[in-house]
């Protein structure tokens, strides 16, 4: 892709491409002047344009998957309760209150400790695909960055200010600040570092577990030779 | 609007025009200087700079505008001044001055022949400063805008839409100009598009805005990079 320098700093220059995008990009000192036109990498597009068709389709799936999860998380819960008290030796009015009771504190639940009934580990196989899907959550934004950005870069997703930078080439710092007004966010931010030809290096996983409004994260990895971008996926658990 | 050429006649007799031009290309003296030392320099920091500005001074002085264009002239003359300060300081470091005698004094010659033929890229790059500076008026620049020019291409469109509407509405226009806001209502009549969209999208529509409005003929920003 064209692309004009527009203005040249000490480590990169400013350009303007053919679709009317101002990037940063690292160019040899001494070599180029405002005006110049360059050559630069084609835009790595992971999702492509949806139709409006296929949009709703995707909302009805998404919304279809979410209401398959809280009804399977609900049936286990309320399974695994029954199983536990019964083999307590509960009665049943008591054991019926403690349900109810736990199944309204179900999402605060630790998952180790669910693992604790030996009945639950007859339905390993259910449990398993309960923790995946609890684990994977939903896809909620998936995006590519690159590596030579200096100065902050920020992107707000789902409430949550993801901001980072490379300092001196070799520390990538990353920040995230929940900026919204709604409760908090469990999921996982995952980096996946990139190299020059796409492949995985290793993926960076950034878990939050009630992450609520005013916290902030902050975190530095050494970069690894050979990356120079990475593929950021956002998994929210309903 | 005044062409440089008529602002650099003006600036051989008032000295306020010609520090406002010094100030304006300063940037791109410094990527002269740069090309020709072959490495990065800093205002302040770096004497070569010095240099290329007091050539640039000396380029206004003594330009003739019916030989040639005022960039190319200003390039030469800055190359020059740099080949007698390094003989002067008999400094040995650079690349492409290092060594340099006639044959570097013909190859400038030779360059400037190229540059004058090069006249759209002239005038590309005078599109360029003059696009910062309306950018500068309205407090944006372009770190900001490599920081919030949208990856998608389809919200880019978006913006890109919203900004030929506003450049082709003569009130609208108007009030983005008196209020250096964006008039969302008005645009919201025109384009289904909501005012948070709109919102975080205000500092790349009112850079397309600049850039329809000033009618760049070799740098077309709103429709890409180039001519």
């Amino acid at each position: 892709m064209k692309a004009v320098i527009m203005e040249i700093h000490k480590d990169y220059c400013i350009v303007v491409t053919e679709e009317g995008r101002f990037l940063r990009r690292k160019i040899p000192s001494g070599v180029f002047e405002i005006g110049d036109e360059i050559m630069i990498d084609q835009e790595i597009t992971f999702e492509p344009a949806k139709t409006p068709r296929q949009s709703m389709v995707g909302r009805y799936l998404a919304t279809a998957l979410v209401v398959a999860v809280i009804i399977i998380g609900a049936v286990l819960g309320i399974r695994f309760i029954r199983q536990y008290y019964a083999s307590e030796g509960m009665g049943l009015a008591e054991y019926e209150t403690v349900a109810e009771e736990a199944v309204g504190e179900e999402a605060e639940e630790p998952q180790y400790e669910y693992e604790e009934s030996a009945e639950v580990k007859r339905d390993e196989g259910e449990e398993t695909l309960a923790e995946e899907e609890e684990k994977e959550g939903n896809v909620v934004y998936k995006d590519i960055y690159f590596l030579d950005v200096e100065n902050w870069a920020q992107e707000k997703i789902r409430g949550i200010m993801f901001s980072y930078r490379v300092e001196s080439g070799t520390v990538l710092q990353v920040q995230l600040e929940n900026i919204s007004n709604e409760p908090g966010f469990d999921g996982t931010f995952e980096l996946f570092m990139l190299k020059a030809d796409k492949s995985e290096t290793r993926v960076i996983d950034i878990p939050f577990r009630n992450f609520v409004p005013g916290d902030l994260f902050e975190d530095s990895f050494l970069l690894q030779e050979g990356e120079i971008s990475f593929r950021l996926e956002v998994f929210e658990e309903f | 609007m005044r062409s440089l050429e008529d602002r650099i006649a003006r600036a051989k007799d008032e000295k306020d025009e010609a520090n406002r031009l010094i100030s304006e290309f300063k940037p791109f003296i410094a990527s002269v200087v740069q090309k020709k030392v072959g490495r990065f320099v800093e205002y302040g920091v770096d004497e070569e700079l010095s240099v290329g500005l007091m050539a640039f001074k000396e380029a206004i002085d003594s330009y003739d505008r019916a030989k040639s264009k005022f960039l190319s002239f200003a390039r030469m003359v800055i190359s020059m001044r740099l080949i007698d300060y390094y003989r002067k300081s008999k400094k040995e470091r650079t690349v492409s001055i290092e060594g340099s005698d006639r044959s570097d004094i013909a190859a400038d010659e030779s360059a400037m022949e190229q540059y004058m033929i090069a006249d759209e890229n002239e005038k590309r790059i005078l599109e360029i400063i003059e696009y910062r500076n309306l950018l500068k008026k309205w407090g944006i620049s372009l770190e900001q805008l490599a920081d919030i020019s949208p990856q998608k291409e389809d919200l880019r469109e978006q913006y890109k839409m919203v900004a030929r509407v506003i450049a082709g509405n003569e009130s609208i226009l108007k009030a983005l100009f008196r209020t250096k806001r964006l008039p969302v209502k008005e645009i919201e009549n025109i384009l289904s598009i909501h005012p948070k969209k709109l919102e975080r999208g205000r500092i790349y529509i009112i850079a397309m805005v600049l850039a329809m409005v000033a009618g760049f003929s070799y740098l077309n920003i709103s429709r890409g990079g180039m001519k």
